[in-house]
């Protein structure tokens, strides 16, 4: 008896060094791998001259200035710029999972030829790359004028994010039974409202998951949006950025306030919606 | 119970649910490849729309035989996918074992290191380009700290050194995506595996060995496959952090097809190279598909 309950004793505190290593390295991993991001803070928070006289990652004590963050937006046109990014994110992110939803209702409940073949369509969309895509459309909008106007980029991210978009929705109605539209149906509903009022508002957590990825994936994207918007108060946040580094000399406290602003939405999904994203990261992992 | 006619009406509602999403792909995504597609048949420059020809097949043979960039483009875009992808595989294991073990905070620990993947390729770049400064930059303040280092790295400037860094930030984005999908992959398999095995004596290499890396099999095949095509047909990673320099040494595929065709208006040659990739990109969803049935059998 004696040697074993020392046994366990001794591997219990085996057990608390390891969980402290494991505290330990998970610290200083997250501290390597957000590194490039808690620079990015330390520095917008610096003022002009210490940005390009001091190495720390953070100001010293007591010299913590906003004053990066107020000349963002009186100097420069990147104000405009997050207005940019937010009415085609907002708007694309409305649009796309609205059509999207109605799209996998129809790839859910129904069967036959024509749906099937609209679910293989669907996994070849995602293979195309991307730069096939991207000539043709550069030339198809600059041959109808639709270069520096907002809507075309509306247009761009609605359409790109369709496909993912419409699997994912289908997947989630595919989890619910078909009993609750045959109810509805019973008391007289016909399918679209049984679709509106039954379906749609119990899927809802499914839908938050896809606008919040589509919104993300709007407001990240830069390579569209660079081609397409050439006019400084028209282009969008991820454009407006990379303005900072082009000029000769990069303004670099600017840049990292710029760039910390740019990050906010994301942040804030990360706090308050961290299920969503992990749920839509895991199941675009299988569906993709 | 399946009467014709209510099942008629209904199939008529899901096609007409299904319209909106169809006519918008079919007129901004299919109408525009096909195009790009029948572009890579003809001699299409963007400065001289007048001057073109259909040429057949000509700008295919002018790739495969005689474009040597395209094949050492070629070359490093493979490379690159295959150093992001084993790099952050094996530093996302690591992360995600130490996640599955019963710790407090773990889903803040997810929160942070998920960050990477959910911020703009615009801001990581330049972070990234900040951060490897040769001036100003705290990763050769650090080395020259320490020692290690008499003049500062030029991380991005040398053209060696720049596809190493290029690699290692690629790596750096898919690291939040395979953590997390490793980390689902490791809570999936049952702890009674993990006890019957300590009983039976096994330490930690063998259930490693034995039980955790067939247990994760099928999600390691999906996530490595998934990230070696992200990343093979990423533009703006590389694109914005070197712009393909320094002497076009971190070209990849896709930039060099960017640069072809918006910098020396050659859509045509430019299309031709997309079509390939597309190829090659349909290759390799072949082999993951052929890979993910034998995971699963």
């Amino acid at each position: 008896m004696q040697t074993r309950s020392s046994g366990l004793l001794s591997r219990r505190a085996k057990h608390r060094i390891g969980k402290l290593f494991a505290y330990l390295a998970l610290f200083i991993i997250i501290f390597v791998v957000d590194l490039p991001l808690i620079s990015m803070v330390g520095t917008a928070f610096k003022n002009q001259d210490a940005v390009l006289s001091t190495t720390s990652l953070f100001p010293q004590l007591g010299d913590w200035a906003l004053q990066n963050f107020i000349d963002v937006f009186q100097k420069t046109s990147f104000g405009m710029n997050i207005v940019n990014s937010a009415i085609v994110s907002i708007l694309a992110t409305v649009f796309c999972v609205i059509i999207a939803a109605m799209a996998g209702y129809g790839l859910s409940r129904f069967r036959g030829k024509f749906f099937t073949g609209y679910s293989v369509l669907l996994l070849l969309m995602q293979m195309f790359p991307l730069m096939l895509l991207l000539i043709p459309m550069f030339m198809l909008y600059s041959s109808y004028g639709m270069v520096n106007n907002l809507s075309s980029l509306v247009i761009y991210y609605t359409a790109s994010n369709l496909a993912f978009n419409i699997m994912m929705i289908r997947s989630f109605f595919d989890s619910l039974p078909r009993e609750l539209e045959e109810a509805a149906k019973v008391d007289g509903c016909s399918g679209f409202v049984a679709f509106l009022r039954i379906i749609f508002p119990i899927s809802l957590p499914g839908l938050i998951t896809v606008s919040i990825l589509t919104f993300l994936n709007s407001w990240n994207e830069y390579t569209f949006a660079s081609l397409l918007l050439r006019k400084p108060d028209i282009q969008t946040l991820t454009v407006g950025l990379t303005k900072f580094v082009q000029q000769s000399d990069t303004n670099w406290g600017y840049l990292m306030a710029a760039s910390t602003i740019a990050v906010l939405p994301a942040l804030l999904f990360l706090a308050f919606a961290q299920k969503y994203l992990v749920q839509g990261l895991t199941a675009g992992a299988v569906k993709g | 119970m399946l009467r014709p006619r209510s099942k008629l009406e209904s199939n008529r509602l899901g096609v007409a649910m299904i319209m909106p999403a169809l006519i918008l792909m079919l007129l901004l995504l299919i109408y525009p490849l096909i195009q790009g597609i029948s572009y890579s048949f003809t001699s299409y420059r963007f400065n001289r729309p007048n001057a073109t020809a259909f040429i057949g097949f000509s700008n295919y043979v002018d790739i495969i035989t005689s474009d040597h960039k395209f094949y050492s483009t070629l070359g490093f875009t493979f490379l690159n996918a295959l150093g992001a992808v084993l790099i952050s595989y094996a530093a996302g294991f690591a992360i995600a074992l130490l996640l599955n073990k019963k710790l407090h905070g773990r889903g803040l620990f997810r929160a942070v290191i998920l960050l990477p993947w959910v911020i703009s390729s615009s801001v990581t770049a330049t972070n990234w380009q900040w951060m490897l400064n040769d001036r100003h930059g705290i990763v050769n303040a650090f080395l020259e700290k320490i020692g290690a280092v008499e003049d500062p790295v030029l991380f991005l400037a040398n053209p060696t050194l720049a596809k190493f860094t290029v690699i290692i930030v690629g790596a750096w984005k898919c690291l939040p995506f395979m953590t997390v999908v490793i980390l689902a992959g490791l809570q999936s398999i049952s702890p009674d595996l993990y006890e019957a095995a300590s009983i039976d004596g096994a330490g930690f290499w063998r259930s490693l060995k034995n039980i955790t890396l067939p247990g994760i099999r099928g999600v390691t095949t999906m996530c490595t496959t998934l990230q070696f095509i992200w990343n093979f047909n990423n533009f703006e990673n590389i694109y914005l952090l070197t712009s393909g320099g320094p002497n076009e040494s971190t070209f990849t595929l896709p930039i060099y097809i960017y640069f072809t065709a918006f910098a020396r208006n050659k859509i045509a040659y430019a299309s031709a190279m997309a079509v390939l990739v597309m190829v090659i990109m349909m290759v390799f969803a072949l082999i993951r598909f052929r890979l993910q049935r034998n995971a699963e059998e």
